[in-house]
């Protein structure tokens, strides 16, 4: 089985993020970042029209927090019901979620660095449920400028990403 | 017929049904998304003639949110739905008749929100507390969407607007 470039490089990010013991400093960190990075090029997948809209997520539990960082409106989902042709909007959000056990003392730092590096490729990878690729893409910078503000607690900050489709209500044609 | 027998069977997904005094009142249990009709009559146990019929739709199943509608839609022109804004409890409601009725969608709706019923032709109100959505993965139920909503049914069979009586029951 063969893997793509963006695996590739999402994994060698993923083992440059690993290698560093609680020890090394940020500049190793950072340095074996962009090694990998420089290796390989990345190759992405579109939806098709992608808003890059950034905003926080409202009500985020302890240690955990979210940016909303952009949607692709869908194609209307049709049906034909009780004898008549219906259509709903459809459209996706990207969201990007972030982890820290102190995460309130540092949020400002951290989504300072996530509004650098939640490009359009970023939320287009989300988008596509391409994870591998969105986190090949949004690490390197996240965590070069989380690096530079934070130092080592940069590196216990943990980064995930989700879509969530959302609805209109039903119309008639 | 598909309409007539998702009619039908609704009426087994309810754990409980009580009726008591003018307020009748059931659970709702994994309410199928989009194409799965609540018929309050079939459910209140066939004693009342309101000929109220709600449907309901996903908007974020992250998000828990829903949308209601009136009949524009399934050809039940006398139906309209409205939102009994600042409602938590259906007993609080003393004049149903006094909320924003369409007979078109309203939502999105998050949980715990109070939507209300009413038939024009047949004078009868009826009420919903929404408790949550949730994901399914019922696909042999639940056949359009994997989504289910979970709250509470209420109808009102005196064809009055106050549900304060179910604060007494």
């Amino acid at each position: 089985m063969t893997s793509s470039p963006a695996d590739e490089l999402a994994k060698k990010i993923q083992e440059a993020i690993d290698k560093n013991s609680p020890g090394a400093d940020g500049a190793i960190f950072l340095q074996e970042l962009k090694r990998s990075t420089d290796e390989i090029g990345l190759r992405l997948s579109s939806i098709g029209a992608i808003i890059v809209n950034i905003s926080e997520v409202p009500g985020s539990s302890l240690g955990l927090r979210s940016l909303k960082v952009g949607e692709s409106q869908l194609p209307d989902e049709p049906r034909y019901y009780n004898g008549r042709f219906q259509h709903r909007s459809t459209r996706k959000e990207a969201y990007i979620d972030f982890t820290y056990p102190a995460l309130d003392e540092i949020w400002e730092d951290v989504k300072g660095c996530a509004v650098l590096a939640a490009i359009a490729s970023v939320v287009s990878a989300i988008l596509a449920e391409q994870v591998q690729v969105a986190r090949a893409t949004f690490y390197p910078t996240f965590y070069g400028c989380l690096v530079s503000r934070l130092g080592e607690t940069a590196k216990k900050v943990g980064v995930d990403f989700h879509s969530e489709t959302v609805h209109g209500p039903w119309h008639n044609i | 017929m598909n309409v007539l027998k998702k009619i039908l069977l609704f009426p087994l997904l309810f754990v409980s049904v009580s009726a008591q005094a003018r307020v009748l009142s059931g659970d709702i249990l994994n309410w199928c998304e989009s194409d799965q009709l609540l018929n309050f009559d079939v459910v209140s146990g066939y004693g009342v003639n309101s000929q109220i019929i709600a449907w309901w739709s996903v908007a974020s199943v992250t998000d828990g949110t829903s949308y209601f509608y009136g009949g524009e839609l399934n050809d039940l022109p006398n139906v309209e739905v409205a939102i009994a804004t600042g409602v938590k409890d259906v007993s609080e409601i003393a004049d149903a008749a006094i909320y924003d009725f369409d007979r078109g969608s309203i939502g999105p709706l998050e949980g715990g929100t109070v939507v209300l019923y009413r038939n024009l032709k047949t004078g009868y109100y009826a009420a919903i507390k929404i408790d949550n959505v949730r994901p399914t993965e019922d696909r042999v139920r639940c056949s359009y969407k994997a989504a289910v909503l979970n709250g509470t049914w209420y109808l009102q069979d005196d064809k009055t607007p106050d549900f304060g009586a179910l604060g007494s029951q």
